[in-house]
Protein backbone atom coordinates (compact mmCIF):
# COMPACT_ATOMS: atom_id res chain seq x y z
CA UNK A 1 0.00 0.00 0.00
CA UNK A 2 2.77 2.44 0.99
CA UNK A 3 4.86 1.58 -2.03
CA UNK A 4 1.87 2.05 -4.35
CA UNK A 5 1.04 5.36 -2.74
CA UNK A 6 4.59 6.59 -3.27
CA UNK A 7 4.53 5.32 -6.83
CA UNK A 8 1.29 7.20 -7.57
CA UNK A 9 2.77 10.33 -6.03
CA UNK A 10 5.89 9.87 -8.16
CA UNK A 11 3.70 9.60 -11.28
CA UNK A 12 2.04 12.90 -10.42
CA UNK A 13 5.41 14.53 -9.80
CA UNK A 14 6.66 13.34 -13.19
CA UNK A 15 3.46 14.72 -14.74
CA UNK A 16 4.08 18.14 -13.17
CA UNK A 17 7.76 17.98 -14.10
CA UNK A 18 6.86 17.35 -17.74
CA UNK A 19 4.45 20.29 -17.78
CA UNK A 20 7.12 22.53 -16.28
CA UNK A 21 9.80 21.15 -18.59
CA UNK A 22 7.71 21.64 -21.73
CA UNK A 23 6.83 25.15 -20.56
CA UNK A 24 10.51 26.09 -20.16
CA UNK A 25 11.44 24.28 -23.38
CA UNK A 26 8.83 26.28 -25.32
CA UNK A 27 10.29 29.56 -24.01
CA UNK A 28 13.75 28.58 -25.18
CA UNK A 29 12.46 27.44 -28.58
CA UNK A 30 10.42 30.64 -28.98
CA UNK A 31 13.63 32.63 -28.68
CA UNK A 32 15.61 30.31 -30.95
CA UNK A 33 13.01 29.96 -33.71
CA UNK A 34 11.17 33.31 -33.83
CA UNK A 35 7.92 31.39 -33.23
CA UNK A 36 6.73 33.91 -30.67
CA UNK A 37 3.25 32.44 -30.36
CA UNK A 38 4.60 29.39 -28.55
CA UNK A 39 5.25 31.69 -25.58
CA UNK A 40 1.51 31.28 -24.87
CA UNK A 41 2.04 27.53 -24.70
CA UNK A 42 5.04 28.10 -22.48
CA UNK A 43 3.10 30.30 -20.03
CA UNK A 44 0.19 27.87 -20.08
CA UNK A 45 2.15 24.70 -19.31
CA UNK A 46 4.39 26.45 -16.77
CA UNK A 47 1.39 27.87 -14.90
CA UNK A 48 -0.39 24.50 -14.93
CA UNK A 49 2.65 22.99 -13.21
CA UNK A 50 3.24 25.89 -10.82
CA UNK A 51 -0.40 25.99 -9.70
CA UNK A 52 -0.25 22.32 -8.73
CA UNK A 53 3.19 22.58 -7.13
CA UNK A 54 1.98 25.51 -5.01
CA UNK A 55 -1.09 23.53 -3.96
CA UNK A 56 1.09 20.51 -3.19
CA UNK A 57 3.82 22.22 -1.20
CA UNK A 58 2.27 25.28 0.43
CA UNK A 59 -0.95 26.21 2.18
CA UNK A 60 -1.92 29.03 -0.15
CA UNK A 61 -5.63 29.81 -0.50
CA UNK A 62 -7.22 27.59 -3.19
CA UNK A 63 -8.30 30.70 -5.03
CA UNK A 64 -4.69 31.40 -6.08
CA UNK A 65 -4.52 27.95 -7.67
CA UNK A 66 -7.87 28.63 -9.38
CA UNK A 67 -6.64 31.93 -10.83
CA UNK A 68 -3.38 30.40 -12.09
CA UNK A 69 -5.21 27.48 -13.72
CA UNK A 70 -7.72 29.83 -15.36
CA UNK A 71 -4.91 31.92 -16.86
CA UNK A 72 -3.13 28.75 -17.97
CA UNK A 73 -6.23 27.44 -19.74
CA UNK A 74 -6.90 30.71 -21.57
CA UNK A 75 -3.24 30.74 -22.68
CA UNK A 76 -3.57 27.15 -23.89
CA UNK A 77 -6.51 28.10 -26.13
CA UNK A 78 -4.59 31.11 -27.51
CA UNK A 79 -1.64 28.79 -28.21
CA UNK A 80 -3.92 26.34 -30.05
CA UNK A 81 -5.54 29.13 -32.05
CA UNK A 82 -2.24 30.69 -33.09
CA UNK A 83 -0.67 27.33 -33.96
CA UNK A 84 -3.52 25.81 -35.95
CA UNK A 85 -6.10 28.47 -36.83
CA UNK A 86 -4.41 31.79 -37.56
CA UNK A 87 -6.32 33.91 -40.11
CA UNK A 88 -8.81 31.17 -40.91
CA UNK A 89 -12.27 32.33 -41.88
CA UNK A 90 -14.02 30.22 -39.23
CA UNK A 91 -15.18 32.03 -36.09
CA UNK A 92 -14.89 28.82 -34.04
CA UNK A 93 -11.41 29.59 -32.60
CA UNK A 94 -12.64 32.96 -31.31
CA UNK A 95 -15.80 31.36 -29.96
CA UNK A 96 -13.77 28.71 -28.10
CA UNK A 97 -11.67 31.48 -26.57
CA UNK A 98 -14.76 33.36 -25.38
CA UNK A 99 -16.31 30.17 -23.99
CA UNK A 100 -13.06 29.44 -22.17
CA UNK A 101 -12.97 32.90 -20.60
CA UNK A 102 -16.61 32.54 -19.49
CA UNK A 103 -15.87 29.07 -18.13
CA UNK A 104 -12.87 30.46 -16.25
CA UNK A 105 -15.20 32.85 -14.45
CA UNK A 106 -17.66 30.04 -13.64
CA UNK A 107 -14.75 27.88 -12.44
CA UNK A 108 -13.64 30.75 -10.21
CA UNK A 109 -17.15 31.20 -8.75
CA UNK A 110 -17.57 27.47 -8.12
CA UNK A 111 -14.28 27.26 -6.26
CA UNK A 112 -15.05 30.41 -4.30
CA UNK A 113 -18.41 28.96 -3.22
CA UNK A 114 -16.76 25.69 -2.23
CA UNK A 115 -14.33 27.62 -0.06
CA UNK A 116 -17.25 29.27 1.72
CA UNK A 117 -19.62 26.31 2.12
CA UNK A 118 -18.74 22.96 0.56
CA UNK A 119 -21.50 20.44 -0.07
CA UNK A 120 -22.09 17.33 -2.16
CA UNK A 121 -24.20 19.04 -4.89
CA UNK A 122 -21.66 21.86 -5.15
CA UNK A 123 -18.77 19.38 -5.31
CA UNK A 124 -20.37 17.35 -8.12
CA UNK A 125 -21.46 20.47 -9.99
CA UNK A 126 -17.86 21.71 -9.82
CA UNK A 127 -16.49 18.38 -11.07
CA UNK A 128 -18.96 18.20 -13.97
CA UNK A 129 -18.22 21.79 -14.93
CA UNK A 130 -14.51 21.17 -14.61
CA UNK A 131 -14.82 18.18 -16.94
CA UNK A 132 -16.63 20.28 -19.57
CA UNK A 133 -14.17 23.16 -19.10
CA UNK A 134 -11.08 20.96 -19.53
CA UNK A 135 -12.65 19.01 -22.38
CA UNK A 136 -13.15 22.21 -24.34
CA UNK A 137 -9.53 23.29 -23.84
CA UNK A 138 -7.71 19.99 -24.32
CA UNK A 139 -10.34 18.65 -26.73
CA UNK A 140 -9.76 21.74 -28.88
CA UNK A 141 -6.01 21.14 -28.89
CA UNK A 142 -6.50 17.43 -29.62
CA UNK A 143 -9.10 18.01 -32.32
CA UNK A 144 -7.03 20.78 -33.98
CA UNK A 145 -4.00 18.51 -34.04
CA UNK A 146 -6.02 15.61 -35.45
CA UNK A 147 -7.58 17.71 -38.24
CA UNK A 148 -4.17 19.21 -39.13
CA UNK A 149 -2.66 15.71 -39.18
CA UNK A 150 -5.33 14.52 -41.63
CA UNK A 151 -4.38 17.38 -43.96
CA UNK A 152 -0.69 16.41 -44.08
CA UNK A 153 -0.79 12.65 -43.59
CA UNK A 154 -0.50 11.85 -47.31
CA UNK A 155 2.20 14.44 -47.95
CA UNK A 156 5.90 13.80 -48.08
CA UNK A 157 6.51 15.06 -44.55
CA UNK A 158 9.04 13.55 -42.14
CA UNK A 159 7.33 10.75 -40.16
CA UNK A 160 8.43 12.12 -36.77
CA UNK A 161 6.43 15.29 -37.44
CA UNK A 162 3.34 13.27 -38.33
CA UNK A 163 3.87 11.27 -35.12
CA UNK A 164 4.02 14.50 -33.12
CA UNK A 165 0.56 15.47 -34.38
CA UNK A 166 -0.84 12.06 -33.46
CA UNK A 167 0.69 11.99 -30.00
CA UNK A 168 -0.39 15.56 -29.15
CA UNK A 169 -3.90 14.69 -30.28
CA UNK A 170 -4.08 11.40 -28.35
CA UNK A 171 -2.74 12.70 -25.04
CA UNK A 172 -4.92 15.82 -25.24
CA UNK A 173 -8.05 13.68 -25.58
CA UNK A 174 -6.82 11.41 -22.78
CA UNK A 175 -6.40 14.27 -20.31
CA UNK A 176 -10.01 15.37 -20.93
CA UNK A 177 -11.20 12.23 -19.17
CA UNK A 178 -9.19 12.76 -16.01
CA UNK A 179 -12.07 14.74 -14.50
CA UNK A 180 -14.61 11.98 -15.17
CA UNK A 181 -12.67 9.77 -12.76
CA UNK A 182 -12.93 12.51 -10.13
CA UNK A 183 -16.71 12.01 -10.06
CA UNK A 184 -16.06 8.76 -8.17
CA UNK A 185 -14.07 10.58 -5.51
CA UNK A 186 -16.34 10.92 -2.42
CA UNK A 187 -16.72 14.64 -1.82
CA UNK A 188 -16.16 14.46 1.94
CA UNK A 189 -12.89 12.52 1.67
CA UNK A 190 -9.42 13.93 1.14
CA UNK A 191 -8.23 13.26 -2.43
CA UNK A 192 -5.68 10.44 -2.46
CA UNK A 193 -6.09 9.56 1.21
CA UNK A 194 -4.84 5.94 1.46
CA UNK A 195 -7.14 5.34 4.43
CA UNK A 196 -10.20 5.43 2.16
CA UNK A 197 -10.39 2.84 -0.60
CA UNK A 198 -12.49 4.89 -3.11
CA UNK A 199 -10.27 7.90 -2.72
CA UNK A 200 -7.17 5.79 -3.06
CA UNK A 201 -8.41 4.03 -6.22
CA UNK A 202 -9.39 7.35 -7.83
CA UNK A 203 -5.95 8.73 -6.94
CA UNK A 204 -4.31 5.67 -8.48
CA UNK A 205 -6.28 5.83 -11.73
CA UNK A 206 -5.62 9.55 -12.10
CA UNK A 207 -1.91 9.00 -11.41
CA UNK A 208 -1.73 6.32 -14.10
CA UNK A 209 -3.53 8.58 -16.58
CA UNK A 210 -1.14 11.38 -15.62
CA UNK A 211 1.96 9.27 -16.26
CA UNK A 212 0.64 8.12 -19.66
CA UNK A 213 -0.06 11.75 -20.51
CA UNK A 214 3.37 12.83 -19.24
CA UNK A 215 5.26 10.22 -21.27
CA UNK A 216 3.27 11.07 -24.43
CA UNK A 217 3.56 14.82 -23.94
CA UNK A 218 7.29 14.58 -23.25
CA UNK A 219 7.91 12.35 -26.27
CA UNK A 220 5.84 14.63 -28.51
CA UNK A 221 7.53 17.89 -27.57
CA UNK A 222 11.04 16.91 -26.47
CA UNK A 223 11.20 14.28 -29.25
CA UNK A 224 14.65 12.81 -28.49
CA UNK A 225 16.99 12.15 -31.41
CA UNK A 226 16.79 8.35 -31.10
CA UNK A 227 12.99 8.52 -31.24
CA UNK A 228 13.08 10.76 -34.34
CA UNK A 229 15.51 8.36 -36.03
CA UNK A 230 13.29 5.42 -35.10
CA UNK A 231 10.20 7.12 -36.57
CA UNK A 232 12.09 8.29 -39.66
CA UNK A 233 13.44 4.80 -40.41
CA UNK A 234 13.29 4.23 -44.17
CA UNK A 235 12.37 7.83 -44.91
CA UNK A 236 14.28 9.45 -47.77
CA UNK A 237 14.89 13.12 -46.91
CA UNK A 238 14.55 15.66 -49.72
CA UNK A 239 17.84 17.44 -50.35
CA UNK A 240 17.73 20.29 -52.85
CA UNK A 241 20.70 21.06 -55.06
CA UNK A 242 22.06 24.54 -54.39
CA UNK A 243 21.28 26.88 -57.30
CA UNK A 244 22.21 30.50 -57.84
CA UNK A 245 19.25 32.79 -58.55
CA UNK A 246 20.12 32.88 -62.28
CA UNK A 247 20.43 29.11 -62.51
CA UNK A 248 17.13 28.62 -60.72
CA UNK A 249 15.26 31.16 -62.84
CA UNK A 250 16.71 29.55 -65.99
CA UNK A 251 15.54 26.16 -64.77
CA UNK A 252 12.01 27.45 -64.07
CA UNK A 253 11.79 29.23 -67.44
CA UNK A 254 13.06 26.14 -69.22
CA UNK A 255 10.52 23.93 -67.47
CA UNK A 256 7.72 26.39 -68.20
CA UNK A 257 8.69 26.70 -71.87
CA UNK A 258 8.79 22.90 -72.18
CA UNK A 259 5.13 22.95 -71.35
CA UNK A 260 6.01 22.26 -67.76
CA UNK A 261 7.68 19.28 -66.29
CA UNK A 262 6.45 17.78 -63.13
CA UNK A 263 9.17 15.40 -62.26
CA UNK A 264 10.32 14.07 -58.98
CA UNK A 265 12.52 15.83 -56.48
CA UNK B 1 11.70 23.27 -43.96
CA UNK B 2 8.60 21.10 -44.19
CA UNK B 3 6.16 23.90 -44.92
CA UNK B 4 8.21 25.07 -47.92
CA UNK B 5 8.39 21.49 -49.12
CA UNK B 6 4.63 21.14 -48.85
CA UNK B 7 3.87 24.51 -50.46
CA UNK B 8 6.45 23.72 -53.15
CA UNK B 9 4.74 20.48 -54.07
CA UNK B 10 1.43 22.24 -54.29
CA UNK B 11 2.91 24.99 -56.50
CA UNK B 12 4.65 22.43 -58.69
CA UNK B 13 1.26 20.85 -59.40
CA UNK B 14 -0.35 24.19 -60.14
CA UNK B 15 2.15 25.56 -62.65
CA UNK B 16 3.61 22.29 -63.87
CA UNK B 17 7.23 22.69 -62.84
CA UNK B 18 9.37 20.33 -60.80
CA UNK B 19 9.04 20.43 -56.98
CA UNK B 20 12.73 21.43 -56.78
CA UNK B 21 12.11 24.48 -58.97
CA UNK B 22 8.92 25.32 -57.08
CA UNK B 23 10.67 25.17 -53.70
CA UNK B 24 13.46 27.31 -55.13
CA UNK B 25 10.96 29.89 -56.33
CA UNK B 26 9.38 30.10 -52.87
CA UNK B 27 12.81 30.43 -51.22
CA UNK B 28 13.80 33.20 -53.64
CA UNK B 29 10.55 35.01 -52.90
CA UNK B 30 11.24 34.79 -49.15
CA UNK B 31 14.65 36.39 -49.68
CA UNK B 32 13.09 39.09 -51.88
CA UNK B 33 10.56 39.85 -49.18
CA UNK B 34 12.62 39.52 -46.01
CA UNK B 35 16.15 40.23 -47.19
CA UNK B 36 18.96 38.21 -48.76
CA UNK B 37 20.38 37.00 -45.44
CA UNK B 38 17.10 35.58 -44.15
CA UNK B 39 17.30 31.99 -43.00
CA UNK B 40 14.47 30.42 -44.99
CA UNK B 41 14.24 27.66 -42.39
CA UNK B 42 13.30 30.16 -39.69
CA UNK B 43 10.31 31.89 -41.23
CA UNK B 44 7.01 32.10 -39.40
CA UNK B 45 3.41 32.27 -40.57
CA UNK B 46 3.40 36.07 -40.99
CA UNK B 47 6.62 35.98 -43.02
CA UNK B 48 5.21 33.36 -45.38
CA UNK B 49 1.84 35.10 -45.68
CA UNK B 50 3.55 38.38 -46.57
CA UNK B 51 5.91 36.62 -48.98
CA UNK B 52 3.14 34.86 -50.91
CA UNK B 53 1.00 38.00 -51.06
CA UNK B 54 3.82 40.22 -52.34
CA UNK B 55 7.15 39.01 -53.72
CA UNK B 56 5.96 35.54 -54.72
CA UNK B 57 3.09 37.06 -56.66
CA UNK B 58 5.50 39.45 -58.41
CA UNK B 59 7.78 36.56 -59.37
CA UNK B 60 4.82 34.74 -60.93
CA UNK B 61 3.85 37.86 -62.89
CA UNK B 62 7.44 38.28 -64.12
CA UNK B 63 7.41 34.66 -65.28
CA UNK B 64 4.21 35.41 -67.25
CA UNK B 65 2.28 32.74 -65.40
CA UNK B 66 -1.46 32.78 -66.04
CA UNK B 67 -4.06 33.11 -63.27
CA UNK B 68 -1.61 34.63 -60.81
CA UNK B 69 -4.42 35.82 -58.52
CA UNK B 70 -5.98 32.36 -58.36
CA UNK B 71 -2.63 30.67 -57.70
CA UNK B 72 -1.70 33.19 -55.01
CA UNK B 73 -5.05 32.84 -53.26
CA UNK B 74 -4.82 29.08 -53.43
CA UNK B 75 -1.30 29.16 -51.93
CA UNK B 76 -2.52 31.41 -49.10
CA UNK B 77 -5.40 29.02 -48.41
CA UNK B 78 -2.96 26.11 -48.44
CA UNK B 79 -0.70 28.00 -46.01
CA UNK B 80 -3.61 28.52 -43.61
CA UNK B 81 -4.52 24.82 -43.77
CA UNK B 82 -1.03 23.55 -43.01
CA UNK B 83 0.22 26.44 -40.86
CA UNK B 84 0.73 24.17 -37.87
CA UNK B 85 3.63 22.51 -39.72
CA UNK B 86 5.69 25.62 -38.95
CA UNK B 87 5.32 24.95 -35.22
CA UNK B 88 5.20 21.17 -35.28
CA UNK B 89 8.37 20.89 -37.36
CA UNK B 90 10.37 23.55 -35.54
CA UNK B 91 9.68 23.30 -31.83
Amino acid sequence: MDFLFLLFQAFLLVFLGVYLGVGIFFSIRALQTRLHHIIYGSVSFTLMAISQIIAFLFTFPDIIETILISIAFVMCVIFTNLTFHKEKKSSLPFLILIVTIINSLIFFVFNLLRDIADSAPLYYATIVHDFIYRSIIFGWLGWSSLVAYKKIKDQNIEPWIKARYKIVSSVSFLICFERIVRIFQPWYQEFGDPNYLESYVVFGIISIMAIIFAVGFALAWFMPGWFKRFLNKGYQAVVDKEYSEEELMDLIKRELSNGGTNGNN
Amino acid sequence: MEIIKSLGESLADKISISPTAARGLIKLSIKDELGPFTNVNKVNFNDLHKTISNSFKKRLVNLSIQDVEVITESMLTQLKHIQSLITMANV
